[in-house]
């Protein structure tokens, strides 16, 4: 008796270390929770998921540190300092303001990760997605070639910035082997006719609006499952302003090898961007005085209507940032900080000076404040000034509160603010705000026309875009200022038009390299706090290239002199 | 079919040994038989050898039989021995005796303390061995060592203890893991070193009970390790348990107690310090018109200053409860304990408790079968903040320290108390609204069976299971604090993780010797392991009541946004080993190891999984040769010499796949609402040759004894470098290998490939000193070992890692220095009033600065905005201009040079004391507290010297009551720390780091035990009280709370010794007792 039950524990034990055990084969088996890229690409939905990834790292660009928008658009420009609590709160931002800024600032690794990323993304999906039809029974050959297109425009948008930031970067348009890691940088024109057939291919099968989209008149807005995705304008729009920075390098570097290859392409600048103008799907929001129901209050006016939650994908706006309710949390979560980062530091309860949920970076400076003409409604939405006020919570608001220490430009921005309950009221706290950053408006076409017009001598059509743009603005007030400019438009008036309709939008610093005039404008001035600014061209045109990218590359990816 | 066809593959392959050992044991006499003697009775008696005492109790037994005796109170035996036969002698503590029987009939013995445990079984990997034969190179920790520092987990009560193992307590937080570094950091890749707690790998030494620990061996060589192949990289922790003994039930109580606290407080300014310095910003931010009238604050000279480090450290309790029974029969022994610890911690809401239940027994099922069973449970329950990421934003310290000193912790109506000025909210808050716990539940079992197939030929059958049960629940409610520190809608937070691992482990062993002085023992054994485990996660918002019975996860959902949200995700591992171990001994003299494991994973290429890692060690025991004989001074030496190779594979994924994951990045919103689609993309690029790391090891080593073994010295030198050291080839973001950070899975998206090389040598030495004078006993021992670290190959020039609030990157790692360097800039002094300056534009600059010429012709100063006060840079490239990359160096490494231990243990009749030491030198702190104390922001309290910084002018205020005027601060301009300009705080410089290096009281206890004569009365065979403190005094020229704070992130070693505001490590007072009955 005692033996058998002794035969039958041994023997148990014994088996179970036998059993399921002894060969190499048993190590052969596949990740229990992720998919081998062999084994997917294979289904429609999985090429809509490939698709969506390359959309995605949008809402990084917007995101608390990568914001391409602030930090690299307006604050290395006259018009904003890198602000925050105090001059240099963020000594990172701030370098770009002082031009002190080294190639290991992380804002410059961080962008051009994220923005190169997002070719990788489109690259990866460009080369998978195709071969969907032939796997998936129900594919939608039709819509496999629109998403190729909707890939196109993105790597495009992503490589626009990139020339933008950096200038000259490295050419991928696939998916790189081990071999191909190490690139140099590839000259404007190669980089500009991959912008441009992209663009072109995008424009040929994209829709003018997607079938699920549909408009509401009264608020001017588009709505529907497919408000975010790219369509022909958005191509059409980011080609002309492609051809906008090709032109102005063109004419304003003659010799400059940085830019060799590059031609004058006004004509077809101002094309594309009349071709925007006149599809009848986009329209100057407010041009004819008409007034919407927002948080600021029943009448807001159409220029403050475009930068508000409530008119998001409004028909002012072409391509927009869609913002994410991701629940990422602080320091991971997309889209939207601008609200938190640019809104009024400080404000005041009573006597007491009190701090705002807000960041208050971007402090627009004086020399841009001055640039508006006394009454342009514009200002009133750009800019806070002294006796504004601002909503820190729901129904709680106060005066701004301005001194010398906390805010010595005396300005913060305010086109990004939103309603207290908007702000707080939202799942993963202060750090995501659900507003969506417009990157292509009609009113930057207009000015890219009016500019384009301008060089090919055309006054007559110059004046009339730039009168457009006017109207609106001076239809969103009642000073009945902007007036409208008669006779020859000047460069001048070019130059000051675009700095006062797309302030704080990130087009400053990248308009006054194309023009040639960022060390005019920016050399020899000091910050508010008093650092004297040394701009030196043509090191400063462009950013340096992240260190660390040029260390990998052993040489291979170089500096522009200076660095 | 399958099944059968692998079953009759693996008992071949396993057999097919035994047999062929089986079929040779024929040809080999084991022993000589017994001829047929007559037994002589023998007596006499057993004494020490040093103090002539006699000895009860002392175990005697004719060798090779079961035939024994003991010696009675007065040390005297008596016993039947055949002819020829030897007798041994055993007694713990003493060196075993043995005298072969011809003629005597009286044997007096004198046994010699065995101070040095030279009879002492080590345990090596798969087996035992005789300490006094190990060839490698092994650290035995004791189980009084262990038990002697009260501690939450056992790997605290290591640190110190042996030579070449650096272990640094991460924080003070209850439950907090260390982080154990065997001879040095192998490789960049985190990795600890493996635990075998009663020959099965994996578990945590933080959930053993330490009471329940027969002794831990530290396997540090590859000779040593290598048998455990490409686990054993990063060395060995070998936990041996205790197991019950035969006899009557044995019953053991222990209990302590402790209070904790905090062992420092920085200095801060008080409120005064601090309102003088918003005065001085006012004044600065006003316009200068305004400057003399402006009337801010009135008098401050009656503000209070609180002790916000009083207000978040409290004193807290630990208790901690043994109970141990153990009791058998010839055949059958058992072991019960069960254990309970809590610390409640100095930070309110930290508690850590955990229970352990083990049940242990041991049968004798047939002659020659044994079977024996280890079962384990153990529950962990973790309240408070997931420190687990050490963030500033989920820890009250900082906040604490930054808090203006004039606010209470409370309003009177029971709110937190806050400055409007101050971005700093409260941090009382977070600690009284943080309601999370996190319970950790292990059952695991182990049985074996031994089988004695023939004598000398054993056959071993482990089995081990293992399942994990953890749980994390986080219910956040809704409060309003600051307007930025609130929350507007509760939530839940919710985490299951479940794993079952086990282990199958087979080993064949089989000793003999051959024309008796070649002695022989062969070990063949297989092992085969899976894991597999899974995690859910949720978080749900706005339930509908905060009461406890509705914090669960529900069936409906908000249509409007996603107020649920899951996630998970899940592995499966496994491995296939075989091994093989040759002991061989000659005339005790000579002896030879050789190891050869086979290993193979499932995570790897299949022509790269399967790895072999071979390792050969000998030592001369030269004490033994004859002509050692004639002296008296040294008792024991041998030297040791080994070589071998181990592996380290730090991923659990599969590097040589490229997968496609969809994590929360990759999805977006195309209709603008608050649901985003799903987004999918490859997002690890593949290497197909991955492999793991092999890491080499040469280690030589002397072991000492003099003075009959009074005295004991070992010293030993190693070398270890790992190669093809697995480490992502960064490369350029072209590739789209940009990290957003917040894949949850966690993946990497670079691919890994074996290129790095790191190589650690170091050398090692103990020290034991045992002397007993009169009723006097004395212990010393000491051990101190070198560390040097240095990177000889990377997959890139260098590796920048570590960031606290602005300062990044901070650590730098690259070839030819050791890893994980702090970089950064040097500072040289403050500028003065005194320095010359020039006008340009109505602005002075100081001229006594680094300089450049344009090509303008401009002289542009390095520092234009240089103020007195200010910092001067190093131009260290001398270019003209500062704070480049080029003008950065590095700061030192937080590695230390070398570590210590000491102790001193004395017993003078009833009363016993010990103290114990431990120390490192030559290690770097990044002080990252210091870049909140210091750069001003948001109205925050700052260092105390920082009252001493520049101040230009007197700066004038009104009283607002009585209209005086007055001084409100006043000009200084003799400083010695730099200016309140963020400037000089916002970069990584030589301001930041520090020298780490410290020695430490770690505990000082103090016994009695009451007489045996007094307490046998009531049954108790020992009764001790003891009083103790842990962490007395810590003597270092570190400014924070802790020279160890090696804050390190979870997967690389490549951001450690930034000291970003851990929780303190604590004071504890205690008091204790052991019963045994």
């Amino acid at each position: 008796m005692k033996y058998s039950i002794i035969k039958k524990i041994t023997g148990i034990v014994l088996l179970g270390f036998i059993f399921d055990s002894c060969s190499d084969d048993i190590l052969d088996f596949q990740p229990i929770a992720a998919e081998n890229s062999s084994s997917f690409y294979l289904t429609m939905s999985q090429a809509e998921q490939a698709v969506t990834a390359a959309y995605s790292t949008l809402a990084h660009i917007a995101n608390w540190d990568r914001d391409v928008v602030m930090i690299f658009g307006d604050v290395p420009s006259d018009d904003c300092e890198s602000g925050g609590d105090f001059e240099n709160e963020v000594p990172n931002f701030e370098e770009f303001n002082r031009m002190t800024h080294l190639p290991s600032n992380n804002s410059l690794r961080d962008v051009y990760g994220v923005l190169f990323r997002g070719v990788y993304f489109s690259n990866l999906a460009m080369e998978k997605i195709s071969n969907v039809v032939n796997t998936d029974p129900n594919a939608d050959a039709g819509l496999i070639e629109k998403r190729l297109g909707e890939l196109k425009f993105l790597r495009a948008l992503n490589y626009l910035y990139l020339t933008h930031i950096y200038g000259e970067v490295p050419f991928v348009d696939h998916v790189l082997g081990a071999e191909e890691y190490n690139q140099p940088r590839s000259a404007f024109r190669a980089l500009f006719d991959l912008i441009e057939s992209d663009l072109k291919s995008a424009i040929s099968v994209l829709p003018e609006r997607w079938p699920s989209v549909s408009i509401d008149e009264t608020r001017k807005l588009r709505l529907g499952a497919d408000v975010g995705r790219a369509t022909k304008g958005a191509a059409k729009a980011l080609l002309a302003r492609m051809y906008l920075f090709e032109s102005s390098y063109a004419r304003n570097y003659p010799g400059d090898s940085r830019f060799e290859g590059l031609r004058e392409r006004w004509d077809e600048a101002l094309d594309y961007s009349e071709q925007v103008i006149n599809s009848g799907e986009y329209n100057l929001v407010g041009i004819e005085g008409d007034t919407f129901n927002t948080w600021w209050g029943p009448n807001t006016n159409g220029y403050r209507y475009i930068f508000t939650v409530e008119g998001d994908n409004c028909l002012e706006s072409i391509f927009e940032i869609q913002y994410i309710q991701d629940l990422l949390g602080y320091g991971y979560t997309r889209a939207g900080s601008l609200v938190q980062w640019t809104s009024a530091r400080w404000c005041l309860k009573g006597t007491e000076p009190s701090r705002t949920p807000y960041w208050g970076l971007g402090w627009p400076t004086e020399s841009l404040a001055s640039s508006f003409e006394t009454g342009d409604p514009r200002f009133k939405v750009a800019i806070a000034t002294e006796g504004d006020s601002i909503e820190v919570s729901e129904g709680e608001r106060y005066p701004i509160y301005f001194d010398n220490y906390h805010c010595p430009t005396g300005y913060y921005q305010r086109k990004y603010e939103l309603a207290g309950s908007q702000f707080q009221d939202l799942l993963r706290g202060w750090h995501n705000s659900p507003y969506n950053i417009k990157l292509i408006r009609l009113g930057e076409v207009y000015l890219n026309a009016a500019e384009a017009a301008f060089m090919l001598n055309d006054n007559a059509k110059a004046l009339n875009y730039i009168n457009t743009v006017r109207t609106r603005a001076r239809n969103c007030g009642n000073t009945g200022v902007p007036t409208d400019l008669t006779g020859n438009v000047t460069f001048e008036q070019l130059v000051n038009e675009r700095r006062v309709e797309l302030s704080c939008e990130g087009h400053r610093f990248f308009d006054l390299v194309r023009w040639n005039l960022a060390k005019q404008y920016i050399d020899g001035s000091t910050t508010a706090g008093g650092f004297p600014i040394v701009f030196e061209s043509p090191k400063n045109d462009f950013m340096p290239l992240p260190a660390n990218e040029v260390s990998l590359s052993g040489g291979v990816l170089k500096q522009y002199s200076g660095w | 079919m399958k099944f059968l066809n692998r079953i009759q593959k693996c008992t071949a392959t396993i057999w097919l040994l035994f047999f062929l050992i089986i079929a040779n044991s024929n040809f080999i006499s084991v022993s000589g038989a017994p001829g047929q003697q007559d037994e002589i009775p023998i007596s006499g008696l057993v004494a020490d050898a040093n103090s002539n005492e006699p000895l009860p109790g002392v175990s005697i037994i004719v060798k090779g039989t079961s035939v024994g005796t003991v010696t009675d109170m007065n040390g005297k035996y008596s016993i039947n021995v055949p002819y020829g036969a030897s007798l041994q002698f055993s007694c713990i503590g003493y060196l075993k005796e043995e005298f072969t029987i011809r003629d005597e009939t009286e044997l007096s013995v004198k046994l010699v303390p065995d101070i040095i445990g030279l009879e002492e079984i080590v345990v090596v990997g798969y087996g035992i061995q005789k300490k006094s034969d190990v060839t490698g190179s092994i650290a035995s920790v004791s189980s009084e060592k262990i038990t002697e520092v009260p501690v939450s987990g056992i790997d605290h009560a290591l640190q110190g203890r042996a030579s070449g193992v650096n272990i640094i307590t991460k924080s003070g937080r209850p439950g907090e893991d260390a982080t154990i570094q065997i001879r040095g950091i192998t490789s960049i890749n985190a990795g600890s070193p493996l635990l075998i707690v009663d020959d099965i790998p994996g578990g945590s030494l933080a959930g053993i009970n330490a009471n329940d620990i027969e002794s831990i061996e530290i396997l540090k060589d590859a000779s040593s390790a290598a048998i455990y192949g490409v686990s054993g990289g990063n060395g060995v922790i070998i936990v041996t348990t205790k197991k019950g003994q035969q006899g009557k039930l044995k019953t053991n109580f222990n209990f302590y107690t402790g209070i904790e606290n905090s062992t420092r407080k920085l200095d801060l300014m008080n409120s005064q310090q601090l309102m003088q310095w918003f005065e001085e910003t006012q004044w600065e931010g006003s316009s200068p018109r305004n400057r003399d009238t402006i009337a801010t604050t009135g008098r401050i000279d009656t503000l209070p200053t609180y002790d916000w480090q009083g207000f978040v450290f409290e004193p807290s309790h630990t208790q901690n409860y043994d109970l141990t029974m153990s009791g058998g029969s010839e055949n059958s022994t058992f072991l019960i304990s069960a254990n309970y610890f809590k610390q409640d911690g100095i930070i309110r809401n930290s508690d850590y408790q955990r229970y352990t239940l083990r049940i242990k027994s041991d049968h004798k099922l047939l002659k020659r079968i044994k079977f024996s069973q280890n079962s384990y449970y153990v529950n962990t329950n973790t309240d408070g903040f997931d420190w687990q990421f050490h963030e500033y934003y989920n820890s009250p310290i900082i906040p604490a320290l930054l808090m203006p000193p004039m606010v209470p912790d409370y309003n009177e109506d029971g709110t937190w108390a806050n400055s409007d000025l101050s971005g700093n909210s409260n941090p009382l808050a977070m600690m009284d609204m943080i309601n999370r716990k996190a319970k950790t539940n292990d059952i695991s079992t182990n049985i074996s069976v031994d089988i004695e197939i023939l004598k000398g030929l054993i056959f071993k059958s482990r089995f081990f299971g293992n399942m994990g049960f953890d749980d994390t629940k986080e219910f956040q409610d809704v409060y309003y604090n600051t307007t930025t520190d609130r929350r507007d809608k509760n939530k839940l937070l919710g985490r299951i993780d479940r794993s079952l691992d086990y282990t199958a482990q087979q080993l064949l062993s089989y000793n003999f010797s051959l024309l008796n002085n070649h002695n022989i023992t062969l070990l063949a054994g297989m092992e085969y392991s899976r894991n597999r485990s899974y995690y859910i996660s949720g978080e749900r918002d706005s339930l509908p009541s905060p009461l406890p019975a509705m914090q669960f996860f529900s069936t409906s959902y908000d249509r409007e946004a996603p107020s649920q949200i899951i996630q998970g995700g899940g592995e499966e591992g496994r491995k296939l080993s075989y091994f093989t171990r040759l002991n061989y001994d000659y005339k005790g003299k000579w002896l030879l190891t050789a190891n050869l494991r086979r290993d193979g994973v499932h995570n790897l290429h299949p022509r790269q999984r399967i790895g072999y890692f071979p390792s050969i060690s000998g030592g001369w025991k030269f004490s033994e040769e004859e002509f050692m004989q004639s002296q008296g001074l040294i008792s024991f030496g041998k030297i040791r010499i080994g070589y071998g190779e181990m592996g380290a594979f730090p991923r659990t994924d599969y590097p040589y796949l490229s997968l496609v994951r969809t994590p929360s990045t990759l999805g977006y919103s195309f209709d603008n609402s608050d649901v985003s689609s799903v987004g999918a993309a490859v997002i690890q690029i593949e290497n197909p040759d991955i492999k793991w790391e092999t890491v080499r090891m040469t280690n030589v080593g002397i072991d000492l004894a003099f003075f009959q073994n009074r005295l004991s010295v070992s010293a030993e030198y190693y070398n270890k470098v790992n190669e093809d050291m697995i480490m992502d080839m960064e490369t350029p973001y072209i590739t789209g290998t940009y990290s957003m950070g917040a894949d949850f899975d966690g993946s990497t998206t670079y691919p890994e490939v074996n290129v790095g090389s790191i190589r650690n040598s170091g050398f090692e030495f103990n020290l034991g000193y045992k002397k007993m004078v009169g009723n006097l006993k004395g212990s010393f021992d000491l051990n101190f070992s070198t560390l040097k670290n240095k990177v000889l190959d990377l997959a890139a020039d260098s590796l920048t890692r570590g960031s606290i609030h602005w300062l990044n990157p901070i650590n730098l790692t690259r070839i030819g220095g050791s890893v994980s360097e702090f970089w950064g800039w040097e500072t040289d002094g403050i500028f003065t009033e005194s320095d010359p300056f020039i006008i340009v534009n109505d602005r002075k600059i100081i001229t006594n600065q680094a300089f450049r010429i344009t090509d303008q012709g401009d002289t542009v100063y390095a520092q234009r905005d240089a103020r007195p006060g200010d910092a001067r840079f190093k131009d260290v490239n001398g270019d003209g201009r500062v704070l480049t990359d080029q003008d950065k160096v590095s700061l030192g490494s937080p590695l230390p040079k070398f570590i210590f231990g000491f102790s001193i243990n004395l017993e003078y009749k009833n009363f016993d004391f010990s103290a114990f030491f431990n120390g490192a030198y030559g290690n770097k702190i990044l002080n990252g507290i210091k870049q909140y104390l210091y750069y001003r922001q948001d109205f925050t309290n700052h260092a105390a010297d920082f009252a001493n910084r520049y101040v230009e002018n007197d700066i004038y205020k009104y009283d607002p009551v009585t209209g005086e005027r007055f001084i409100a601060v006043p000009a200084n301009h003799n400083t010695t720390v730099f200016r309140d300009d963020s400037k000089n705080y916002s970069r990584p410089t030589d301001f930041y780091v520090e020298d780490g290096s410290y020695l430490r009281l770690k505990i000082l206890n103090l016994g009695y035990t009451i007489p045996a004569a007094l307490t046998s009365k009531i049954n108790i065979q020992k009764f001790r009280v003891y009083v103790g403190i842990k962490n007395l005094f810590t003597i270092t020229k570190y400014q924070g709370y802790n020279p160890e704070a090696g804050y390190t992130s979870e997967d690389q070693n490549l951001d450690m010794g930034i000291d970003i505001g851990v929780y303190p490590v604590t004071r504890m007072y205690l008091i204790g007792v052991n019963l045994n009955f």
